[in-house]
């Protein structure tokens, strides 16, 4: 009979206290392993997101961040010193562009020009072709020219965009500027505007004087040559036609199918040329306004002392010397979102973020960190009440058995075999409590985290823009807007091996922990005052 | 020469500002093949003394020596699971375990050689002291009162010790029973050649001595 046979003899021949030992620390260790196994299903779902997540991200201006920060007690309208809403350059793109999360990184310059020389398109128009389509803006159309790095624009190569005719750009035509610049049109702005491939067409780029109070923004305005300072044409070929990936389906009247139509619209409507021409065509103002000043100055032309004032303050001079970009990255790896989003902070221009292409994810991720922090909670209160109520319990019925205690000791039992048979008592119980929890609080809390994220996910639809947001991703066409489908599709209670692993860890730490108080109890006995 | 030497030892409590001395340099020897009684009034310091001779208290003062050496050289733990057997008026078994489970606990636990068939032996040392194999298989709480005190004798005995030290042990017994129990321990002393020693405060017991110390005022006294 020794210790091991002691310990395994009173487990079997004290069925009842054993059986309410067992139960109680099932009951506990159901609540553990549910909150672990809640914690396991929520990051594994998390992750799973992740990595079903295209890992693509833009950066912009974080207009939050900055207002906070002009409405905050550090700022001061005086100081000229004071950080200003930053630029991105294709400086910063290098720095960023060489962080370890990236895969491929590339930037495009965009300008915008008011021209009446065009039609816009916009698939409205196409919703009823028949139709005579009345334009808001005045009949002149308000043109993006988006510029690309690569001979192939990123929608086109990010799937968005086909090539329906004609061809991209070649590597020669990426940096150089000529008299007809090479240009990749929407088919509908090719079809509203007579154009097809090989065609050319010109788009005015003017530099207007300053104007005083409300004035018309129209087409007499804009081709008044009172107006103008300076005006230089761009010729464009059109050699290729490009068209969505995604069909346009007008009879779709679900908040989906009219942020598709939107996203299509928004993505058509850029004219796709080389960064070199949109570079040109950015810096028209920059490059002639001090001329400009210079001349009004000549002719005592009124000036506005504000906009010269603009132009002394370093963002104004920033503008003036830089080209203001906007950029795309791809990583290596959609959990590296995070770490990314960490390093790009130091490099990033004053009041500038990171925006992974991400929109629905982020509306559970936020629920899904209280579900987890909740789990969190759960299993520690649920580890201190073990540790509390097994220690009690424990001790209790040590103090039942202070005859048997007294009577080892008595035989002159060393005291660390006495502790090691309490010890082993409690352990093969707990073992057995345990294994039996792993099964009920998976189950339990697979139903819980189930019913749950089911919610979460439901209430992320609900709380969708049906116009979509502003940001760069939606511009360019990125959907970024998980379907409910593929959210559920992430969803996963699976228990892992480590999960299990540390919930036995947790459990028998804790367990062990508990006969700390008893084990005191058996030490300071005194035989004697027991047994005699 | 005497197995078991206690040397002018005190026992004493605290009383208030006051030191009561329970025992009060006493001195006795006690020797193999004998069976002593110590003899007192309840209350005269009886359990104190077996108490320190099986050391499960420490004297004041004094030695308690054990062949020659002193116990607190052997150590306590050690002297109780390799030198002495101990029998509690309240027989103090283990309730969940069966007779001979009781008695192989004590034979786990002592250091001392031990023939290699140990159930065997724990079931014949039960058999030689009146529990059949069906009994010495029973669960102790299903036992009466007798049978659980020879149970507890044969534990005593069971780990090959010199020394029986028993505490009141037909206390809870009743006369016939306690005849019985005083011929094993006896026996032990004259035919096995124990050193026994038993407290009592029964007369009749005692005087089945072959050694009696009376237990006065802390100290034995010769009558
Ligand atoms: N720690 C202590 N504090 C105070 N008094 C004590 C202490 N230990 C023993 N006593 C007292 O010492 C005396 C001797 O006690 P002991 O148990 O040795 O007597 P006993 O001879 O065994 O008596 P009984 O025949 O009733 O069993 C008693 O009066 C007891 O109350
Ligand atoms: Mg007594």
């Amino acid at each position: 009979m020794n210790f091991f046979k002691r310990a395994t003899t009173s487990i079997l021949r004290r069925p009842g206290k054993s059986v309410i030992l067992l139960l109680l620390i099932f009951i506990l260790g159901t609540v553990i392993s549910g909150a672990l196994a809640v914690e396991g299903a929520v990051s594994n779902t998390e992750e799973n997101l992740r990595r079903g997540m295209r890992p693509i991200v833009t950066f912009e201006r974080d207009w939050e961040g900055f207002d906070e920060y002009i409405m905050g007690s550090t700022f001061n309208w005086d100081d000229p010193d004071a950080p200003q809403m930053g630029m991105l350059t294709p400086d910063h793109v290098r720095d960023l562009a060489a962080l370890p999360q990236v895969q491929s990184a590339e930037y495009s310059v965009s300008a915008h020009v008011d021209v009446e020389t065009v039609i816009n398109h916009s698939i409205w128009m196409d919703q009823s072709p028949d139709d005579d389509f009345q334009f808001w803006g005045g009949g002149i159309a308000w043109l993006q020219f988006r510029g690309t790095g690569d001979s192939e624009p990123l929608q086109v190569r990010e799937g968005l965009l086909e090539l329906v005719d004609g061809r991209l750009f070649t590597d020669i035509e990426l940096t150089t500027v000529s008299e007809v610049n090479p240009a990749l049109v929407s088919a509908g702005f090719a079809r509203v505007n007579g154009l097809s491939v090989h065609d050319t067409f010109d788009i005015p780029v003017r530099l207007f004087f300053p104007q005083m109070g409300g004035m018309m923004w129209d087409e007499e305005f804009i081709t008044n040559p009172d107006n103008i300072f300076l005006e230089e044409v761009f010729t464009f070929e059109v050699i290729g036609l490009v068209d969505a990936v995604e069909e346009a389906d007008f009879n779709d009247m679900s908040e989906e199918g009219h942020a598709a139509l939107n996203r299509i619209d928004n993505m058509l409507r850029p004219i796709h040329v080389s960064n070199a021409v949109a570079e040109t065509m950015q810096r028209f103002h920059a490059d002639n306004v001090l001329d400009m000043h210079a001349y009004m100055a000549e002719n005592d032309m009124e000036i506005d002392p504000w906009a010269l004032e603009w132009l002394e303050t370093d963002a104004g001079q920033a503008e003036l010397e830089q080209v203001s970009i906007e950029s795309v990255m791809i990583l290596e790896d959609p959990l590296y979102m995070d770490d990314f989003i960490e390093a790009a902070a130091d490099y990033l221009p004053d009041f500038w973020r990171v925006e992974p292409l991400a929109g629905g994810f982020d509306a559970i991720s936020t629920s899904m960190e209280t579900l987890q922090d909740i789990a969190g909670w759960v299993l520690w209160v649920s580890i201190g009440a073990t540790l509390l109520i097994l220690s009690l319990l424990i001790t209790l019925f040590l103090r039942d058995r202070r005859h048997e205690m007294g009577v080892y000791l008595a035989l002159g039992e060393k005291k660390g075999k006495i502790i090691s048979q309490i010890l082993l008592e409690v352990v093969v119980t707990a073992v057995v409590a345990i294994t039996l929890a792993v099964f009920t609080g998976n189950m339990i809390s697979g139903m819980m985290s189930q019913n749950m994220l089911q919610n979460e996910i439901a209430n992320a639809q609900g709380d969708r823009d049906p116009w979509g947001s502003w940001s760069q991703f939606d511009q360019l066409g990125f959907n970024n807007e998980m379907s409910a489908e593929d959210m559920m599709e992430a969803f996963d209670i699976s228990i892992s091996i480590e999960t299990i692993g540390i919930f036995y860890a947790v459990g028998l730490g804790a367990v062990i922990l508990s006969t700390f108080a008893p084990v005191i109890y058996v030490v300071t006995l005194n035989p004697k005052k027991v047994l005699m | 020469m005497a197995i078991l030497e206690v040397k002018n030892v005190d026992y004493s409590y605290q009383d208030g500002d006051q030191k009561r001395y329970i025992l009060n340099n006493i001195s006795g020897e006690f020797e193999k093949g004998k069976f002593h009684a110590i003899l007192g009034d309840s209350g005269s310091g009886k359990t104190t003394f077996l108490s320190l001779i099986s050391a499960l208290d420490k004297p004041g003062a004094g030695q308690i020596l054990f062949e020659g050496k002193d116990i607190k050289e052997i150590g306590a733990e050690s002297y109780r699971r390799n030198h002495i057997g101990m029998v509690f008026q309240a027989y103090n078994l283990i309730p969940f375990m069966t007779a001979v489970e009781n008695v192989r606990v004590a034979m786990s636990i002592t250091e001392n050689e031990l023939p290699a068939d140990a159930d065997a032996v724990a079931y014949n040392l039960l058999d030689h002291i009146g529990i059949t194999r069906d009994k010495a298989d029973r669960t102790v709480n299903k036992l009466s009162g007798g049978e659980q005190q020879r149970v507890a004798i044969a534990r005593a005995l069971s780990t090959n010790v010199d020394l029986i030290l028993a505490d009141e042990p037909t206390g809870n017994l009743n006369e016939e029973m306690e005849g019985e129990i005083v011929n094993i321990l006896k026996n032990l002393a004259h035919e096995h050649d124990k050193c026994v020693v038993v407290v009592t405060h029964s007369k009749d017991i005692a005087s089945k001595a072959d050694v009696i110390f009376h237990l006065k005022k802390g100290q034995f006294e010769d009558e």
